[in-house]
């Protein structure tokens, strides 16, 4: 048990106060030893013929009911403690966790490396159960279907698995580059492992998501340009690991020959006036096109996404209204009154944007609000896009580490108390306890 | 058996003449009782005050009752001198437990003050000699009450300490002893090198009769301890600590060996071995004494 001592933590540290009672069968003990009974005697030449007999013995039985009192407490103390074992057995052997994408992804000559490294690697399914991985194994799950294997839970088993069995020798995690297989819920590592990643399938349309945005504004805007440049990071690290933008201003932009997929526009004055290289969606504030006025019908939804810093959010998304699209153009968003916030128009390849925040104060201050990086990318992505982001996302292997830690970091590891062993223990030194120091006071007549 | 005097009684009043005469009218009360005159160590009768005779003799009790003069008169017309030789060393300071005050010094210093009561009562003559050392405390044999409180203020300054001193040492107080006397030595009779039988042996002669009193106690005689006891010797101060119930065995063998030895040794110096239980009352211990002392004379 003490030889992983480095493997156990406390449930409640402050219990572990109570090993301070171990000074009392100590102190006991040098109480009683060093005074013991002193009784006159006339002639001590009688006691001295009879003095071999079994002091040894009753120094032994005291120092080993000493040893036993001393361990009831402490068992004790570390059952208050809560004494937990975060890894009850321990290996020294290298192992190799393998996911099912991997399986799926990889090729068969890599699979076959991989199966001949079994005579010196543990070769570990990630998934419930961590059974062996063997050629059959990994058969089955080549053949098995798309999509069965995709959704799995990798993440979560790799840490308990490595939470509850000590690695002393090297650790490789064969993976796929697919974040799916990893779960949504995602705590800390309890050590590093070595990374092994292939590259699934890539679907088509991950080339079609925008890469290129531009924020032009006026240079009494440049405040909102870093704004919104800070939510175009989160969205790169956490979305679109592709994405580049430059900030500049607005004067200085010729949008003929602009090469960018987007145009954050932060200024009234709109910046062409002919040819514009196409395809291009503009972003812009309120005030640079004609507005709606009129209040719109509304019904609302509470969005949510998976694998966001903010675990939680809602944002209040508005359908699009068929009646309002007569005049200017299309109302995305608009406030609970049903005053339009966004609005959006086609013109030929020309995509318009357009924020109305001078109707609602609230959102004047769009761009430091939480929710805006992720309204940024539902009007950056369609929502088939989204769907598809999601569920084809890929992991950027340099920021692998970084996906750890960026999880929630208070998950509790898994550990397993071990007061139920501790308690058995206690019973058993208990009853030896008992049991000798009964037979001591037998033997010297009551005296403990 | 009421009649006695529990020694814890005794052991709560100080005043040591008011023990030994409430001990020895008790005792001496029950003689008249039973009709046991003669048993004890002397008796006297009275007779007629002639001129010449001390005035001390004079019972001016019997005078207010009779209005006649009569004087006491010893029986026995040689004058024997009775010796009390006290073992003060400090092994005589082992005591049973602690309900009980008496230490064997305690129960030996009204022992002997009892004794030398009748004695001096009967018109004996009465003398002490203390042993602690090299230490000696002698009072030569007198007779009277006066010479009797004399002994008792003697005896009371009395310390148990040291050890019992090598006979060689004292041999000036051992040749008074020798002439015409009855010696009582009351001892623990714990010895280191059989210095109290060479004593006994020096002291015995032709005209001295040696009557030797060991007191001993419960808790030496039963050794009731149990579980670890640290022993300590009174006199050599040395420690030994022993599981006392499986030494118990042990030690009641050596005891009983002790005392056989003892009473061998003493059987060949012809000298009779009385023991005493100080725990046990004093005037019943004082009875069976005497009284045995009368079945030994007849």
């Amino acid at each position: 048990m003490f030889a992983s001592l480095s493997g156990l933590s406390f449930i409640t540290p402050s219990g572990a106060w109570a090993l301070a009672t171990l000074a009392i069968p100590v102190l006991i003990h040098l109480f009683n030893r060093s005074r013991g009974r002193l009784v006159h005697i006339g002639h001590i030449d009688l006691v001295r013929k009879a003095r071999r007999l079994r002091v040894t013995e009753l120094k032994l039985t005291q120092w080993l009911l000493l040893l036993l009192r001393l361990g009831i407490l402490a068992l004790a103390a570390l059952m208050m403690a809560g004494l937990a074992s975060t890894g009850l057995t321990a290996t020294g052997q290298a192992t190799a966790y393998v996911t099912p994408a991997w399986l799926k992804a990889a090729t068969p000559p890599e699979i076959e490396t991989l199966l001949q490294q079994g005579d010196d690697t543990r070769l570990v399914l990630l998934r419930p159960g961590f059974g062996p991985l063997e050629a059959g194994v990994a058969g089955t799950i080549r053949r098995s279907p798309p999509g069965i294997v995709d959704f799995a839970n990798a993440w979560p088993l790799l840490a308990e698995r490595l939470s509850l069995e000590r690695h002393t020798g090297p650790v490789d995690v064969y993976a796929s580059d697919h974040m799916l297989q990893f779960g949504i819920s995602r705590p800390a590592l309890p050590r590093p492992v070595n990374w092994v990643l292939n590259h699934s399938q890539q679907t088509p349309e991950f080339n079609s998501w925008p890469d290129k945005v531009v924020i032009a504004h006026a240079p009494e805007r440049s405040q909102d340009a870093a704004l919104f440049s800070a939510a175009l990071t989160t969205l790169k690290n956490h979305r679109l690991e592709g994405l580049n933008w430059e900030v500049t201003q607005s004067a200085l932009i010729d949008v003929t020959h602009l090469d960018a997929d987007w145009l954050i526009l932060l200024s009234l004055n709109t910046p062409w006036h002919g040819t514009i290289k196409s395809p291009l969606t503009v972003l812009a504030d309120a005030g640079t096109r004609p507005k709606q006025t009129t209040p719109l019908q509304t019904t609302r939804q509470t969005m949510s996404l998976p694998f966001y810093p903010y675990t939680t959010f809602s944002l209040e998304q508005f359908s699009k209204n068929p009646a309002n699209t007569a005049n200017t153009g299309q109302t995305l968003m608009a406030s609970r009154e049903g005053w339009p916030l966004l609005q959006h128009t086609s013109e030929g390849s020309l995509r318009w944007l357009q924020f109305n925040s001078r109707f609602d104060p609230a959102w004047s201050n769009l761009g430091q609000q939480v929710e805006f990086p992720s309204l940024l990318l539902q009007l950056m992505l369609t929502h088939e896009q989204q769907t598809l982001r999601h569920g084809e996302a890929r992991i950027n292997t340099a920021r692998l580490s970084l996906i750890g830690d960026a999880t929630v970091t208070d998950v509790p590891l898994p550990r397993r108390p071990l007061q139920r062993l501790l308690a058995v223990l206690l019973v058993f030194l208990w009853i030896i306890e008992r049991w000798l120091s009964e037979r001591k006071a037998n033997r010297t007549g009551g005296a403990s | 058996m009421e009649r006695f005097i529990d020694p814890r009684t005794l052991a709560r009043v100080k005043d040591l003449p008011l023990i030994a005469r409430t001990v020895a009218d008790g005792f001496l009360h029950g003689l008249q009782q039973s009709h046991q005159r003669g048993v004890g160590i002397e008796f006297s009768q009275y007779r007629s005050y002639e001129p010449g005779d001390p005035l001390s003799h004079i019972d001016w009790k019997l005078f207010a009752r009779s209005d006649r003069y009569f004087v006491r008169e010893a029986e026995r017309e040689s004058e024997i001198a009775m010796w009390f030789v006290l073992d003060a060393s400090a092994s005589m300071l082992q005591t049973s437990g602690l309900e009980s005050t008496w230490t064997k010094f305690e129960y030996a210093r009204h022992l002997l003050a009892t004794l030398s009561y009748i004695g001096q009562k009967q018109g004996d003559h009465v003398g002490m000699l203390a042993l602690s050392g090299e230490h000696q405390t002698l009072i030569p044999p007198g007779n009277g009450e006066r010479h009797w409180h004399r002994m008792l203020k003697q005896l009371a300054l009395l310390q148990g300490r040291h050890t019992f001193p090598d006979p060689t040492l004292i041999k000036s107080a051992i040749e008074r002893l020798q002439r015409t006397s009855l010696i009582f030595i009351i001892s623990d009779f714990y010895q280191h090198s059989d210095e109290l039988l060479e004593f006994i042996k020096q002291a015995s002669t032709s005209h001295t009769e040696v009557v030797a009193m060991q007191l001993q106690c419960d808790d030496e005689l039963h050794f009731p301890y149990t579980g670890a006891i640290r022993f300590e010797d009174l006199e050599s101060g040395e420690q030994i600590l022993v599981s006392a119930t499986g030494a118990r065995a042990g030690y009641l063998d050596s005891l009983a060996r002790h005392q056989r030895d003892l009473e061998q040794a003493l059987h060949r110096q012809r000298v009779t071995l009385s023991r005493i239980n100080i725990d046990q009352p004093m005037d019943q211990a004082l009875f069976d004494f005497l009284n045995s002392r009368r079945k030994t004379r007849r």
